[in-house]
């Protein structure tokens, strides 16, 4: 009897072992879903295909300007609806065009480069100039067969004005490459485009013959800097932050970032002197539901009143050459297309990244990853 | 009789009918899209190992795997130390405490990890709280360098990670029988022997459970060291962000992803060997 019952509580351990084996088992389990849960993406393909324009920006205060000046009145004169979604980042489109459900129409305010990286990935519709025809006072560079620009920005070198008295604040690239002479504290973008073209100024190139870069001259050049670079940023509103915090006292930066955050009061100086200019274009993702419609919408948009009141509202440059007359004097002086500021920057080449892109951009995060 | 037994076989595998629209739900959602993504590290460009090569042939990417993998094990070491005693404090103490206890670890957890990461950077920056206070009392004389490091990253990991070893370890810890301890200082052990000879291996499975969590759980991150790092901490899901978001070659994201996946199933299925063959405390042999 007494062996009996042993040997049953034998077989019971042996179960409720088992069960501890699973329950560890499933424990781990259950944590690890838990863990990845996030990660996983699930594709947007159950957003309806309906009749409305389904326009995509990047949010934010940009977004509330464009939502004013284009989305709300052109709803109102056409009576197409508009539907809003934000982040239209070329992967996602990338993502629609594959597998062969696009559901987006506009991609508003998407970087040049970016455009022609699409363009090349063949993700793009090309723009339709017999239905975008207000193109007459565009500045040349915004035409362009698979996107039209809709304003310009500048990547400015900035600073903190507490920081840095007036007589210590950088002026050019070879202020800010110049360590012993401008004392401070700095921080850059990990990015290969545009900080090429910042060494390369610094290091004496004109402006005029930056193109094509001399992609070795430009990287030993960053070498020289690298030891002094404190932050190497990684997100669009990390530059601001730092030199607000005093954590770094200059970066090169995006002006309309830093014109946002001065108006609340941040410490900011924004110097024109050599900033680089950059366009973002309206472009239509490839395969979109109502690509007709989204060429008359950026037709609406190249109206100069329209371009005005955006600008006046974001601090970007509008593409219309009409539209800056129409903005306020003390407006326009914040803006990379003001007469006064324009002519001391420099225009990005896009073309000339748009099959480079990658392979620098890997080669650029391979250097910085080094010691 | 026959009917019987039919209704009485469909009764029994009732739970696996149920269970239909959820396999469903992770093969078409999940297992399908995730294979089709991953298919293409072998087919695209061209059909072959050109991506796997091009991975291993770049001293980054060589790079970035040991960074992550050094990074995961530094977070999950840190985490055992750090988490050993609270959960020991959580199983000894009142209920009350221990509720208490439990809401100081989960709170933070709930947090956004964006925020946290913010309230770091406000801690350990150049300008920041840390710095500050240590100038103020004389200690250092320049700010130190706390930021932007590789401790900043595994700080920030194991802020994360941290609840999921406290759990697994208060697990394992609660299971055990209060008079084994007893019974051990009676017989003479000291508060040494006892941990090392009575609680320690009891509590060995949590430990383990909770490290391949974190580990795992670890080699995943990607805020953390893009904020809290410099580029010399950049580790996988930075590159396949990279890949992904950047470059659009997702050819090679996916090759990335599909060595970090074969990575983690090695760790996942030794972990599950060793639960098969070490015996559990208290088990008969």
């Amino acid at each position: 009897m007494s062996k009996r019952s042993r040997s049953m509580r034998r077989i019971d351990d042996g179960v409720s072992n088992m069960k501890r084996r699973a329950v560890l088992k499933q424990g781990l389990a259950a944590g690890a879903v838990g863990l990845a849960a996030p990660y996983i993406f699930v594709p947007n393909a159950l957003a309806q295909r309906a009749k409305e324009l389904v326009v995509v920006h990047w949010g934010g205060a940009g977004g509330d300007a464009n939502r004013k000046a284009y989305f709300e009145p052109f709803s109102k004169e056409t009576g197409i609806r508009i539907t809003e979604q934000t982040g239209p980042g070329m992967e996602k489109v990338k993502a629609q065009v594959d597998v062969g459900n696009v559901n987006w129409d506009v991609l508003v305010d998407i970087g040049a480069f970016r455009m022609f990286q699409g363009m090349q990935q063949n993700l793009l519709e090309k723009i339709d100039y017999d239905v975008v025809t207000n193109t007459k006072d565009l500045l040349p560079y915004a035409i362009q067969t698979y996107g039209v620009g809709s304003n310009v920005g500048s990547e400015v070198i900035t600073f903190n004005t507490k920081t840095l008295g007036s007589a210590k604040q950088p002026k050019s690239w070879a202020d800010f490459w110049n360590v012993d002479g401008v004392r401070g504290h700095r921080a850059m973008h990990q990015k290969a485009f545009g900080n090429l073209e910042m060494a390369l100024i610094a290091d004496g190139v004109p402006a005029d013959k930056l193109y094509p870069l001399d992609v070795e001259r430009a990287f030993r050049k960053l070498q020289q800097l690298k030891p002094h670079i404190d932050v190497w940023t990684t997100t669009y509103d990390q530059p601001i932050r730092l030199l607000t915090d005093g954590e770094v006292d200059m970066a090169p930066t995006w002006n309309a970032r830093a014109a946002t955050a001065t108006e609340k009061g941040a410490p900011i100086g924004i110097e024109w002197n050599q900033g680089f200019l950059y366009y973002d274009m309206w472009s239509v993702p490839k395969g979109a539901p109502n690509a007709k419609a989204a060429m008359q919408f950026i037709n609406y948009c190249l109206d100069a009143q329209r371009q005005a009141q955006f600008a006046t509202m974001y601090p970007y440059g509008p593409t219309n050459k009409r539209a800056i007359d129409l903005i306020p004097a003390n407006v326009r002086a914040q803006q990379p297309t003001a007469p006064q500021n324009f002519e001391k920057q420099i225009l990005f080449d896009d073309q000339w990244w748009a099959t480079r892109l990658t392979g620098l951009t890997e080669r650029f995060a391979l250097w910085t990853a080094q010691k | 009789m026959r009917g019987e037994d039919w209704r009485q076989r469909l009764r029994s595998s009732a739970p696996l009918f149920a269970l239909l629209p959820f396999l469903f739900v992770v093969v078409a959602l999940f297992a399908v899209p995730t294979l089709r993504v991953l298919s293409k590290g072998f087919l695209e460009p061209t059909p072959g190992l050109a991506n796997f090569t091009a991975i291993f042939g770049n001293p980054l990417y060589q790079q970035v795997f040991w960074t992550t993998f050094r990074i995961s094990a530094l977070v999950t070491l840190l985490a055992i130390v750090l988490a050993y005693p609270v959960a020991r404090f959580a199983t000894e103490c009142r209920p009350l405490t221990r509720n208490i206890v439990f809401a100081m670890v989960l709170v933070p957890f709930w947090t956004s990890l964006l925020v946290r990461i913010y309230g770091w950077t406000f801690i350990l920056q150049r300008t920041g709280i840390l710095n500050e206070t240590l100038q103020a009392l004389g200690l250092t004389s320049a700010p130190l360098k706390l930021l932007y490091t590789e401790g900043a990253v595994v700080l920030g990991i194991t802020h994360y990670m941290l609840p999921f070893m406290i759990f697994s370890i208060y697990v394992a810890l609660k299971a055990i029988d209060p008079n084994l301890h007893k019974a051990a200082t009676t017989m003479g052990a000291r508060t040494p022997r006892v941990f090392f000879k009575v609680i320690l291996p009891l509590a060995l499975p949590g430990i383990v459970t909770g490290s391949l969590l974190v580990f795992i759980g670890s080699l995943g991150f990607f805020v953390t060291p893009a904020l809290m790092g410099s580029p010399r901490q950049m580790m996988l899901a930075n590159v396949i962000t990279f890949q992904v978001q950047e470059a659009l070659d997702w050819p090679k994201a996916s090759a990335i992803a599909m060595v970090l996946i074969l990575a983690v199933s090695i760790l996942a299925w030794i972990y599950f060997r060793l639960v098969d063959r070490v015996a559990l405390p208290g088990e008969a042999k």
